[in-house]
């Protein structure tokens, strides 16, 4: 089942020019997945941009239920994974979030990553799906 | 304005009528309840249209990789400000 990331969380608010690809996604892909660190780097983008800590615990647990509602799974980071990460890190330029994605997103099933970010494409593990 | 409600069989317990006179609550509209302590939750009472709510949340929120390199200088950043405290 592929793996959504980011990207796919705030394409699920109505104004984000990618909301209908991601309700499509829903209706394309009846299993999903979401990595922990999506979340992580949801709620720091939510911070840095100076969204209060009430807030990102709002839009997080509401994007939670959305998912669970959908039967998207979500997959916790493993240490296998965060090594694997760094290890990304050290070859590849992406932030520290993508590589455990990515990390996440190679270990799953059957390796697909829906993205339309093409810093997934630098290590060539797994196949990325661009949401559109 | 403080009220009591009980837990009725499967864990319902109804709004009171105060409460949802006060937010114009609707049938289909979320409660999240947000850990406070041990024993207290914040209910945060929220339209029904999660996806607007979500907009609403997470207004101004752009995902370039600049965006993505800012949110995670300031996760750091902030891990070790509350390190070196």
């Amino acid at each position: 089942m592929p793996v959504v990331e980011s990207e796919f969380l705030l394409a699920l608010r109505v104004d984000d020019r990618k909301h209908k690809a991601a309700l499509a996604t829903f209706d394309k892909y009846p299993t999903l997945e979401v990595c922990t660190a999506a979340f992580l780097e949801t709620a720091w983008l939510l911070r840095s941009k100076g969204k209060t800590p009430t807030e990102v615990s709002l839009a997080l647990s509401l994007l939670k239920s959305e998912l669970e509602s959908r039967d998207v799974a979500e997959i916790p980071v493993t240490a296998s994974q965060i090594g694997r990460a760094h290890d990304i890190l050290t070859r590849h330029s992406m932030t520290f979030f993508d590589a455990l994605i990515l990390a996440n997103a190679e270990e799953s099933q059957d390796r697909r990553l829906i993205s339309s970010d093409s810093s997934f494409d630098s290590t060539g593990t797994v196949e990325r799906i661009p949401l559109k | 304005m403080t009220a009591v409600t009980r837990v009725r069989p499967r864990y319902v317990v109804t709004l009171p009528r105060s409460i949802r006179k006060r937010r114009n609550v609707r049938v289909g509209d979320n409660v999240v309840w947000l850990p406070v302590s041990d024993r207290e939750f914040l209910a945060v009472i929220l339209p029904s249209d999660r996806y607007q709510v979500l907009a609403d949340l997470m207004s101004g929120i752009e995902l370039s990789h600049e965006a993505r390199l800012a949110a995670e200088k300031s996760y750091f950043s902030s891990a070790a400000r509350k390190a070196r405290h």
